[in-house]
């Protein structure tokens, strides 16, 4: 029990910690195996969280109710394969930039822990507010990321800037080459999640069920 | 002094939850009606029919959105009033319809069939019985946040086309013959002009109609809507405040923002602002006070049935001139 409570006492710091952009708590979860654990943790909730405050696409394209857990819990493992990747494309960049070599392993802990503001991702959801706080975590997120990568590399400001933009940037580039067929995956992804097979947004989505409703009174008119 | 501090500290906590979780549940539902979680169904049930070209039909089919303090479609008697008189007053054969709660995409008032039917009804209660309390305020932070639904594009079109279905079972229940180009025009009391402007490219498609909008003191958004509006008509008086809300909370109102909805319909010359005279947003002295007198002893709600029987025949807004003005 006792364990437990060390263990949540631990996450509450770290939580507390990378919100206040302290780089101590990036330097401390290096030294510590349970505080890499943590970070995972810490990353995967903000996922769900995170795809939580997105969840209007399921809904939207009428993601049965028994399927919705499954397609959140999916998405957000996504989600923590998008950080992954993001953490390998900072390693790339500060080695080949800055010749700053670091373990790999250390980085996505550290990336990963620059995810805590999104466990606020739920909030996404408020009308009209939510839109503004997608914003605000996406910053907040950046900021936490540029000290982590700065705690990792021992790196300035513009350093860790430029270490991660080009890493963004290099994923982006990447993944529009038609040879890594991000898109497939993509799609693949939200059939496998949601067993539907188009992804509509909103819009798109009603916009479709009105034509749908048209043709058919256009249909029961010619009868 | 820290004794006082604790519990009002959580007092201020509770309330900022309250209006989290409300405001986080506020989309759900009508989002969930849209996935089909519940049981009130998405398909339509009506069967349109054709316009039959020799019977009587009217000039313009009215429809009537309620402001935030309604509960359900059951709307004040002032409301009524108001209505009534606009009929009578309207020069040619109007249909006005008044039945639809348009804070719920399904029609489903607050004492309809819901879960906490019974608090939103002892609210209204004891709203009615005079015992305003601050609990009572729930019903309008609970009708707020739907119209923020409204206005956010990510629910908006599924709020919107909810509350347009609704609109167009009941424009059929009234006669409305679709295909038959007789326009509509929504008209919508303060919240009730958001939900206006956004049902109306759906109304607007499904019934290939002219749609004309009335808000009367409305607090809109730079809503897409607004694309497909014939014309929108807002009364606004100078000492309402409520409708510069929207002015400084939605970007696409702006004035730097020339190329948003708003500001493309307004360059177009599909938005007139009307200055009715001194109205209050709500209350005594408001838009439909029958008992509060303009300078020129109109009533504001004689004022408020010319201005807009003149806006939608077309007509030039007739001048509010006091009655001690010497005559020219």
């Amino acid at each position: 029990m006792q364990s437990v409570q060390t263990f949540l006492d631990l996450m509450q710091d770290l939580i507390i910690g990378v919100l206040r952009l302290n780089p101590a708590v990036f330097e401390a979860v290096l030294d510590s195996s349970i505080a890499g654990i943590l970070a995972l943790i810490i990353l995967f909730l903000a996922g769900i969280s995170d795809t939580i405050g997105h969840s209007v696409v399921f809904f939207a394209n009428r993601v049965p109710r028994r399927r919705f857990l499954f397609a959140i819990v999916v998405e957000a493992l996504g989600f923590v394969t998008g950080v992954f990747i993001w953490a390998a494309s900072i390693w790339l960049m500060a080695g080949f930039i800055f010749n700053a070599h670091q373990n790999y392993a250390n980085v996505v802990v550290t990336v990963a822990l620059g995810y805590a503001p999104l466990l606020f991702g739920f909030l996404i959801l408020l009308p009209y507010l939510g839109n503004i706080i997608f914003v605000i975590l996406r910053i907040w997120v950046l900021l936490a990321v540029l000290v982590a990568v700065s705690v990792d590399y021992n790196f300035g400001l513009w350093q860790a800037l430029i270490s991660s933009l080009l890493g963004w940037a290099l994923i982006t580039f990447l993944a529009r080459l038609p040879f890594f067929r991000v898109n497939r995956i993509d799609s693949f992804l939200w059939r496998f999640s949601t067993g539907i097979d188009q992804e509509l947004n909103t819009q798109e989505a009603v916009d479709q069920f009105m034509r749908e409703i048209q043709s058919e009174w256009a249909s029961e008119s010619d009868q | 002094m820290s004794t006082l501090l604790t519990p009002l500290t959580c007092l201020i906590f509770l309330a900022f939850t309250l209006l989290i979780g409300m405001a986080l549940l506020a989309p759900f539902e009508s989002l969930g009606w849209w996935a089909g979680w519940t049981k009130r169904d998405l398909q339509p049930t009506i069967e349109l029919q054709e316009s039959n070209p020799e019977a009587d039909l009217p000039a313009i089919y009215i429809v009537y959105l309620t402001a935030i303090g309604g509960i359900s479609a059951d709307i004040s008697s002032r409301e009524k009033r108001f209505l009534t008189r606009l009929e009578e007053a309207y020069p040619e054969k109007v249909v006005i319809i008044d039945d639809v709660f348009p804070f719920s995409a399904t029609n489903n008032p607050l004492n309809g069939e819901r879960p906490l039917a019974w608090l939103w009804q002892r609210l209204h209660n004891s709203r009615l019985g005079g015992k305003a309390s601050i609990f009572a305020t729930l019903i309008f932070v609970r009708n707020l946040f739907q119209v923020a639904v409204s206005g956010d594009p990510r629910y908006g079109p599924i709020y919107n086309f909810g509350v347009a279905r609704e609109l167009i079972y009941s424009l059929i229940r009234h006669g409305y013959p679709p295909n038959s180009g007789i326009p509509i025009a929504v008209m919508g009391w303060s919240g009730g002009a958001q939900i206006a402007i956004g049902v109306a490219p759906y109304l607007h498609q499904a019934l290939r109609a002219p749609i004309y909008i009335v808000s009367i003191g409305g607090v809109m958004s730079d809503d897409p809507g607004l694309d497909q509006v014939q014309h929108l008509y807002h009364l606004q008086s100078t000492i309402d405040q409520f409708p510069r809300i929207s002015e400084v909370l939605y970007p696409g109102r702006w004035r730097i923002m020339r190329h948003s909805h708003w500001y493309r319909a307004e360059n177009a010359g599909r938005i007139s602002i009307i200055d009715p005279g001194p109205m209050r947003h709500t209350g005594k002295g408001d838009y439909l006070d029958r008992n509060t007198l303009l300078p020129n002893g109109q009533s504001n709600l004689d004022r408020t049935i010319e201005v807009i029987i003149a806006a939608l025949q077309g007509q030039k807004i007739p001048q509010l001139v006091a009655d001690n003005t010497p005559p020219p």
